[in-house]
């Protein structure tokens, strides 16, 4: 019982921070049915100014997450207006590969600037456990970790279904013609897209950061993840993205808990299983809207 | 709307609009329902209406909305199904409520009936003949169903080719022989 509870603590801290991430993606995915490769990098690049703001510069943790939210999202608005406007937005391939581009020089430009060493964050969250028993410790980084996501989603289904600029989101989102035609400017709607799915990344990096340790390649390990939970809730869908998130957190903390003969390096393996196995079963995931065009 | 290459001149209340970019036009008081309707499927029908006043900033749009939804009773019954789910004739008064909820003072209309069974056409074009009445809303038609445009307009123009034909006013081209047997098939 009391592995099985350690498992599930630790399901649902990791699963918050791949539903942070995914929720990015799925934000981009809404709005140009495009994945973005470079989503992992924009957070790394968060996480990293949450180290220079946080730790070399002194200021308060929480202050320095916010900012450096602030900071990538103005830096992807800044890219998506350089890297990804020129190109048609329904031509999707040219468009993967410059989001490969993307992915490849942030994270190089990372390692020249921070070098290749492992580096720690300092915690949002109090130190020590909420509830303990036996060897099941609900930490209260995990307990912040799962609170955040499920308020950063509170507050995007907010923004987008509430406010003007989340209607022009779900409306081009929806139609590209017909946004123009009610006089919603594209161009500017999808770089906000690009700005709010950079800040909730480096948000969900921040979160991830708690429980690794900050290095050029870290986000990698999360975006897999990211993915599957993004592909499971079914890429268009936020509450989606955030049920798919602890899904496949659970599936890879009880996987390789319960799965004896499944090496814990192989744990990345479930995440390729749940890809999968969407992909078989159910292509438009638990949650995403089926592709139905009404002749 | 995005036209890619174009010559001439296309003016809006004497002023140059050709090559102005789409929103630009809107907010100059435009509307245009595509051929194919341009709503929103995966939005609400009350999201299309007030993504169809995104450019106002008056605070009068959820007077509008209920406005429209006297109009078409039908968008009040389905407020808060999805545009995709919607019958052909509904999606078309919800492009047509959707288009008039940013206040135009010009309508374009491209081939409301398209797809549309006989009875919501005439449906349609009745609410156009009063919506024109009551608002003074400028609107540009075009329209395969010759008989019933005609009937309802008061001026119109006969294209063949590209070329215009015949202009005139709506009644004298209905009862102008050539007209009747081309176009109207009687």
């Amino acid at each position: 019982m009391d592995l099985f509870l350690a498992r599930l603590f630790d399901g649902l801290g990791s699963g918050a921070t791949y539903a942070a991430l995914a929720m990015a993606l799925v934000l981009i995915f809404k709005a140009t049915t495009l994945i973005n490769f470079a989503q992992g990098e924009l957070a790394l690049l968060g996480a990293y100014l949450v180290l220079v703001l946080g730790v070399e510069q002194g200021l308060p943790i929480v202050v320095a997450v916010f900012l450096a939210m602030v900071i990538t999202a103005v830096f992807a608005a800044g890219l998506e207006r350089v890297f990804i406007r020129p190109f048609d937005p329904s031509d999707h391939l040219p468009l993967v590969i410059v989001t490969l581009g993307l992915f490849l020089g942030i994270n190089s430009v990372a390692g020249v600037i921070w070098g290749h060493g492992a580096r720690d964050l300092p915690s949002m969250f109090p130190d020590g456990n909420l509830y303990s028993r036996g060897v099941a410790n609900l930490s209260w980084v995990t307990v912040g970790n799962v609170a955040t996501v499920l308020a950063t989603a509170g507050a995007l289904y907010l923004l987008l279904n509430k406010t003007k600029i989340g209607l022009a989101f779900r409306a081009v989102s929806s139609n590209l013609e017909s946004s123009e035609l009610v006089g919603i400017n594209i161009g500017r709607t999808l770089q906000f897209g690009w700005a709010l799915a950079a800040a909730v990344g480096t948000l969900g990096a921040a979160l991830a950061i708690l429980t690794l340790f900050l290095e050029p390649t870290v986000m990698l390990r999360v975006l897999i993840f990211a993915f599957a939970a993004a592909a499971l809730g079914g890429l268009d869908s936020l509450g989606g993205a955030v049920v798919g998130g602890f899904v496949v957190g659970l599936v890879r903390s009880m996987g390789v808990g319960y799965l004896d003969f499944v090496p814990s390096e192989l744990g990345v393996g479930a995440a390729v299983v749940v890809i999968i196995a969407v992909l078989l079963i159910r292509p438009t995931g638990l949650f995403g809207s089926e592709q139905v065009q009404r002749v | 709307m995005n036209i890619l290459t174009a010559q001439g001149s296309v003016l809006l209340d004497g002023k140059e609009i050709l090559g102005r970019k789409t929103p630009d036009i809107v907010r100059a008081g435009v509307a245009h329902i595509p051929q194919g309707r341009g709503t929103f499927p995966e939005l609400s029908v009350i999201d299309n209406l007030e993504a169809g006043a995104f450019v106002r900033r008056d605070d009068e749009v959820r007077d509008d909305i209920d406005r429209w939804i006297e109009v078409f009773p039908v968008l009040g019954q389905r407020r808060d199904q999805l545009a995709g789910q919607l019958s052909g004739g509904e999606q078309q008064m919800l492009a047509v409520a959707r288009a008039l909820m940013s206040r135009p003072g010009l309508l374009l209309l491209d081939e409301p009936s398209l797809g549309l069974a006989p009875l919501i056409t005439e449906q349609i074009f009745e609410t156009f003949a009063e919506i024109n009445a009551e608002q003074g809303t400028t609107m540009l038609v075009v329209e395969q169903n010759a008989s019933l445009a005609l009937s309802l307009a008061k001026t119109a123009y006969v294209l063949e080719a590209g070329e215009v034909a015949l202009s005139g006013l709506a009644d004298e081209l209905k009862d102008d022989e050539g007209v009747r047997r081309a176009y109207l098939g009687y």
